[in-house]
């Protein structure tokens, strides 16, 4: 899912690069790009290009890569705002459809832009999660972190949680699913510890008291 | 003799008859009497001999009767003693039984008042189990659909800050 947009985003940089433009690209990675060494920058290239040519990434060693790092920063918190703003009806709605809001979310004619946008359009939000956690995991070893709602909650709420979660484990991506049997409330499991707030989970405990 | 001669006496008749007499006498003692008495004594030696072994039987059956008491008396008691010692033995016996059968009956109403027991806590935990499924059913049903979306978003904020608040108690 990542080769379309780790290609565009190579491609911004070495066009800024070779003709000396200012960077189209998403802000993160213009500050990455002020940092980066030739080295280091070099080292993440190569590191870019096998992924691209279909290298897994859980093989290669990303811990390292200052610029995976900052991909995942990206994808942890500013395009999971823009997730989060879609909604659940987003993913049921017809290929044009989905493209034109992606459109509306994703303005700017940059090619990292298109890439976005695609992603958005073409992918189901569990796709998308299920690659931001892996490449998460590839990273920085993070856990699994899975908000279960009985409705699909507001893009405020989400990102209430996201910050939270983000505090405690940094760059670990919650994803979001809706569940109704759960009725009300919330269940959380973060990193294989469930924390359960459902109404269901309450009338499951009242009906099984004993007198 | 003449005087006897004129009433007509004849002296020597008169002795004849008395020689008839004496030899009728003699006879008579010697042919009847001395049988006769010989006879009687005979018979009152027996009658007196068995007057002696009616005596002698009766002092031994007076002995045989006193025997016969003292021996039915003796089997009487016998008796007695055995129907005593019978009588206690059958009351003992039916204590015994009564005592074993009052045990066995007793666990005989154990078992069943701890089958019953059992069988009712079963009972119960089942009726329990069937009320509590059908609760849960009838609360799920409720609030899946009775409850409107603005309390189900409430109720996902609200357990937000349940959430952060537990949490930082940890």
């Amino acid at each position: 899912m990542f080769k379309d947009f780790l290609s565009a985003l190579t491609l911004e940089i070495l066009l800024s690069l070779k003709k000396g433009d200012e960077f189209k690209g998403p802000p993160v990675f213009k500050d990455y790009l002020e940092k980066v060494s030739e080295e280091d920058l070099l080292g993440d290239l190569r590191l870019i290009f096998q992924v691209i040519n279909g290298t897994d990434l859980n093989v290669l060693n990303l811990k390292n890569s200052g610029f995976f790092k900052t991909t995942l920063h990206f994808f942890a918190e500013n395009f999971a705002s823009k997730l989060d703003a879609l909604g659940g009806n987003f993913y049921l709605l017809p290929y044009e459809e989905r493209k034109q809001k992606a459109e509306q979310l994703i303005n700017g004619d940059s090619h990292t832009a298109a890439a976005l946008r695609d992603i958005l359009a073409t992918n189901s939000y569990q796709e998308i999660t299920e690659a931001i956690e892996n490449l998460s995991k590839s990273i920085i070893d993070a856990g699994t972190i899975v908000v279960q709602t009985p409705r699909d909650v507001s893009p405020e709420l989400k990102k209430e949680m996201r910050e939270k979660f983000a505090a405690e484990f940094p760059l670990t991506f919650p994803s979001f699913r809706v569940n109704r049997q759960l009725i009300g409330g919330f269940r959380a499991f973060v990193n294989g510890k469930s924390h359960d707030f459902s109404w269901f989970s309450q009338v499951q405990k009242l009906t099984s008291l004993k007198s | 003799m003449e005087g006897l001669a004129k009433l007509g006496i004849d002296p020597f008749s008169i002795l004849l008859y008395l020689l008839n007499t004496g030899l009728l006498l003699v006879v008579l003692i010697y042919v009847l009497y001395k049988p006769i008495l010989r006879y009687l004594d005979e018979r009152r030696d027996q009658i007196k001999r068995s007057v002696e072994e009616a005596q002698l039987l009766k002092v031994e059956l007076d002995k045989k009767s006193i025997e016969a008491e003292e021996a039915s008396k003796k089997a009487e008691e016998t008796l007695k003693r055995e129907m005593e010692n019978l009588r206690k033995f059958t009351e003992d016996k039916r204590a015994e039984l009564t005592a074993e059968m009052e045990v066995a009956r007793n666990e005989m109403l154990e078992k069943a008042d701890a089958d019953i027991t059992r069988r009712k806590e079963a009972l119960l935990k089942e009726a329990e189990q069937a009320t509590l499924t059908l609760i849960k059913k009838i609360v799920l049903h409720i609030v899946q659909n009775k409850v409107p979306e603005e309390v189900v978003e409430a109720s996902i904020k609200d357990s937000w800050k349940h959430f952060n608040t537990a949490d930082r108690r940890h």
